[in-house]
């Protein structure tokens, strides 16, 4: 076997890792180059740290080596034909073997801070390594349902080596039974405890919160559709069918607008007992019926729409709509409403031909009668403007019914 | 009277733009369209139009800040702001950042035409709605102002308004309070003006409590 071939069969002179990096993304690389975890690389270098300070010169050099290496070098190809397990079990055999060495070598190695150093770092990559592929066995073994059989073993025995190192580190340290030791003892158990579990917990908050976030989001998009399809789907699926109709067409289609407007800037649960809602359904109901448009507008609220003399009003004010609409001749109708303080006006204006007041056929003279009628009953007045050729503009005046309570 | 106007249409939505692009008389001249606020500055910057025809909704910002942003580069020039939207705030924001008038997009042809060569002289245009939006703003609701010059209405003032939210035209308008033309426009003017420069909040306020009733 060549050197060449060596080189390409098993091993890549390392490239760092341009993203996911922690620091200048070495670990990552070397990681991505023997196809384990990253976590595993990192610990490897932690504990390496702490026996003598070796984890860094190796590191450095490890950096030094994979900024030669060609950035545009073949594609990270994991080895294969190695389980995990054994790239695992070698990396763990590798650190070992350079504890003993460096140990040997008697370079700034304390046995009672390694050794623990090194169960606790190997608790945390057993829990740790490969969790986030676990994410859902995770959580589901933490609730307590069910997970894989595996998943429970390796946490339990994760947090159980762990937990031995962090006790064999404060006991071969400190004289555990000092009182004044007693609860340092605790804290540093907790600690190391979070340590190991910290970021798995964080992690399944984290998820929760996704997931509920989410599932609004996903209810909130039903309703939206449930809504578009019962209105605004069946809507197009009629104007499609009357294609040949103009006339329908456009009916369908402003009808439609009107509705999907209510639901969009109407506030959803909006009562409507409120005199603005009945005036704006007023409006929508006179122009779907004659099929002119009637623009609506109205300045201020009052929520009595019930009150007798607001029904009063409404009904002049929708006879005079309907009477605009049916034989104006305008292409448009003005419905003003404004709610003051002590009395509410209503105009209803269109710009069709107008008439001449003295001259109004009997059959028509419903109209101003009823009207006039209409207010009279609950206290308020009617004006009429008209001119033949400009338009008529009714005027309708009412005190309001109740000045105390207005909102 | 013959004066060509030149505008940019500004909507994210293609349809509209043709349509209103379709809608528009001989003597108004098409400069540029645009999509978003981006689009928009680039060619108000480029275009320098008359009149923007401005969507009050846009990817990107909203059309207020087409108006803001324009003002920032120095363009000079009168916004229209046009849209589907029924919201009181929304129209306000727009109308309040420099907008010279609103209309819905369900104008007629020749109301829009007349609209753009108004504003391009330099009037306000008022639909009734945005009459009824201004009316409320200013109606009780506003207590304790800041500066009562600019926090009322006079009473000519909201007479026009009102007859602006009933569905008159200046022209009617001026007849009915035997005023001139010029007279109506500049009550408009003076309220646009007031909308704008009175600093209140509460106009916001207003806007959402408006959509609660």
């Amino acid at each position: 076997m060549t050197a060449a071939e060596h080189h390409e069969d098993w091993w890549q002179v390392p490239r760092r890792r341009a993203d996911r990096r922690v620091v200048t993304g070495v670990a990552g690389g070397i990681a991505d180059e023997l196809g384990v975890d990253p976590i595993v690389v990192r610990t490897a270098l932690v504990v390496l740290t702490i026996a003598g300070g070796w984890g860094v010169p190796l590191y450095a050099a490890a950096w030094l080596w994979s900024s030669f290496a060609a950035p545009d070098d073949a594609a990270t190809s994991r080895p294969k034909g190695r389980s995990e397990q054994h790239r695992h079990l070698a990396i763990g055999l590798g650190v070992l073997g350079l504890l003993l060495l460096v140990r040997g070598l008697g370079l700034g190695f304390i046995d009672t801070l390694v050794w623990p150093a090194a169960a606790l770092a190997l608790g945390f990559v057993v829990v740790w390594h490969r969790a986030r592929a676990d994410d859902i066995d995770l959580a589901t073994s933490l609730a307590g349902g069910a997970s894989t059989r595996w998943t429970g073993i390796r946490i339990m025995a994760g947090v159980a080596i762990a937990a031995g190192g962090v006790t064999a580190l404060f006991a071969l340290n400190f004289d555990l039974n000092a009182a004044s030791h007693v609860m340092l003892g605790s804290v540093v158990v907790l600690g190391g405890l979070a340590l190991v579990l910290g970021p798995w917990i964080m992690r399944m908050i984290n998820d929760l919160t996704r997931e509920r976030r989410l599932r609004i989001r996903s209810e909130e998009r039903t309703e939206v559709a449930a809504h578009l399809h019962d209105s605004v789907l069946q809507t197009l699926a009629l104007i499609q069918r009357n294609a040949d109709d103009s006339q329908a067409m456009v009916q369908l289609a402003r009808r439609q607008e009107r509705e999907l407007r209510n639901w969009l800037y109407g506030g959803g649960g909006a009562p409507d007992a409120t005199l603005r809602r009945a005036l704006l359904d007023l409006a929508a109901e006179v122009d779907e019926l004659h099929g002119v448009p009637v623009e609506a507008v109205v300045v201020g609220d009052f929520d009595g729409a019930l009150d007798p003399s607001i029904v009063g009003l409404l009904g002049a004010a929708r006879e005079a709509v309907v009477n605009a609409a049916k034989h104006s001749g305008s292409t448009k109708i003005d419905l003003f409403c404004e709610i003051m303080d002590d009395r509410i006006d209503v105009f209803v204006r269109d710009t069709g031909r107008g008439f001449d007041p003295d001259a109004i056929p009997d059959d028509r003279r419903g109209l101003t009668d009823s009207i006039r009628g209409r207010m009279d009953r609950v206290g308020g007045d009617v004006r009429v403007t008209t001119t033949v050729g400009e338009g008529t503009e009714v005027e309708l005046s009412i005190p309001h019914p109740a000045p105390e309570t207005s909102t | 009277m013959t004066r060509r106007v030149s505008v940019v249409i500004v909507d994210d939505h293609e349809l509209v733009r043709s349509g209103v692009r379709g809608a528009l008389a001989d003597d108004i001249d098409v400069l540029a369209e645009a999509a978003d606020v981006d689009e928009a500055l680039d060619a108000l910057v480029h275009q320098r139009p008359d009149v923007v025809l401005l969507d009050v909704h846009l990817p990107g910002g909203n059309g207020s800040a087409v108006i803001s942003g324009a003002a920032a580069r120095g363009v000079e020039t009168v916004f229209l702001a046009l849209s589907a939207s029924d919201a009181a705030e929304d129209v306000i924001e727009v109308i309040r950042a420099g907008a010279r008038g609103y209309i819905t997009k369900t104008i007629s042809s020749d109301d829009l035409n007349d609209a753009i060569r108004r504003v391009a002289d330099g009037d306000a245009v008022f639909s009734p709605r945005l009459a009824g939006f201004v009316l409320d703003a200013f109606a009780g609701v506003i207590e304790a102002p800041d500066d009562p010059e600019l926090d009322q209405l006079t009473n000519r003032e909201q007479e026009v308004l009102r007859l602006l939210a009933r569905g008159y035209a200046y022209k009617e308008i001026a007849r009915r309070l035997t005023i001139s033309i010029k007279t109506v426009e500049t009550h408009a003017s003076s309220v646009l003006r007031k909308l704008q420069l009175s600093n209140r909040h509460e106009l916001t306020d207003w806007a959402h409590r408006r959509r609660l009733i």
